[in-house]
């Protein structure tokens, strides 16, 4: 019985894994909106990570960056229906609304990256992840993410500072 | 591996999204609720659409077949002229002009054309019930139905003995195939 309950997670590890994917909500929340999501689609992006974990046969080392690659997938999917079905003045409404009166931005400055960039930024300054957790998980060279991170750092840093460290 | 990491960079983070509130977190069958709000928009598209077209061939049988049929003769007539000398064409406008009038109820108003008279109606239901008198019980039954709302209502309005008559014949055919 004991084996059977093991397997099947009852009182072990699927208890724990969905806890700890609850507590990581906000921080892979925040993480997507810093990508570029609207709050409306990093909610159901996060949304459509949870009921993936509820499915998911074993835990994930980070809770945190599982959920975020999951959910960053359901927001692109979301993004690509969205490129059909919503209108275009919508989506420009959607972005324009992120900008503040003149500030520098951290979340605009960050539109400004590339992908990759964001991702790995985020994954570094939002969830704390490290550069070996953050190449397992998106599936890159650890010293691309290294290289990644620093081009990134450097681009953010220029805009918001002016360079000083 | 070297860690960088800038801490001014951090701290822009922290304070940038700790102003992103969450929301509180959504039930986790949401899309259920989405498949069956669609489910239901479908169903309700559907009758409508139903709706729309019973009204339209009870419409069009009210008109009678006459006027569709003349509207058909007009647009073969209006290929054969399209092209043909002003006399023709004058001559094609008067005569459609004439046979419209004639067979089409105008616009808003109720069709006289085909509609059957009430007493007609009725002696019309009472000789589909006497042909059908040897037939299953089931046929029977609707057949004593339709006598009994006959006998009930000797004098419908228009628009009640049309509906009676469509679905007494629809009860018929189904009953007594």
């Amino acid at each position: 019985v004991q084996a059977e309950a093991a397997a099947e997670g009852i009182g072990g590890w699927r208890e724990e894994w969905l806890e700890a994917c609850e507590r990581s909500y906000p921080k892979v929340y925040r993480a997507l909106v810093a990508m570029g999501a609207s709050d409306e689609d990093a909610s159901d992006a996060v949304q459509d990570a949870f009921e993936h974990a509820l499915r998911e046969e074993r835990p994930a080392h980070r809770p945190e960056g599982w959920l975020f690659v999951v959910a960053c997938r359901a927001w692109k999917r979301r993004r690509w229906r969205d490129r059909i079905f919503r209108p275009i003045g919508a989506l420009a409404r959607a972005i324009d609304g992120r900008r503040s009166d003149g500030e520098i931005d951290l979340l605009v400055e960050l539109q400004r990256l590339t992908e990759r960039q964001r991702s790995v930024v985020v994954s570094r300054y939002v969830l704390g992840l490290s550069q070996r957790e953050i190449a397992e998980l998106l599936d890159i060279a650890p010293g691309t993410v290294a290289a990644t991170a620093h081009q990134a750092t450097a681009l953010l840093r220029e805009r918001l500072t002016g360079g000083r460290r | 591996m070297t860690e960088e990491h800038d801490v001014h960079l951090q701290r822009a983070f922290d304070e940038r999204l700790m102003r992103v509130l969450p929301p509180p977190r959504k039930a986790p069958h949401r899309r259920s609720v989405h498949r069956g709000a669609a489910l239901a928009a479908t169903v309700l598209m559907t009758t409508a659409v139903l709706v729309f077209v019973a009204d339209v061939n009870r419409t069009a049988d009210a008109a009678g077949e006459s006027c569709a049929d003349v509207l058909a003769k007009v647009e073969v007539w209006f290929e054969a002229v399209k092209n043909g000398t002003t006399d023709q064409q004058m001559e094609f406008k008067r005569r459609t002009a004439e046979l419209i009038g004639t067979s089409c109820p105008a616009k808003g108003a109720t069709p006289e054309v085909n509609l059957p008279s009430k007493a007609e109606a009725l002696v019309d239901a009472r000789a589909k019930v006497e042909q059908r008198q040897n037939t299953s019980p089931g046929c029977q039954a609707v057949e004593v139905e339709i006598r009994k709302w006959a006998e009930a209502n000797p004098s419908p309005s228009r628009e009640t003995l049309i509906a009676f008559k469509f679905r007494a014949n629809k009860l018929l055919e189904e009953a007594c195939r």
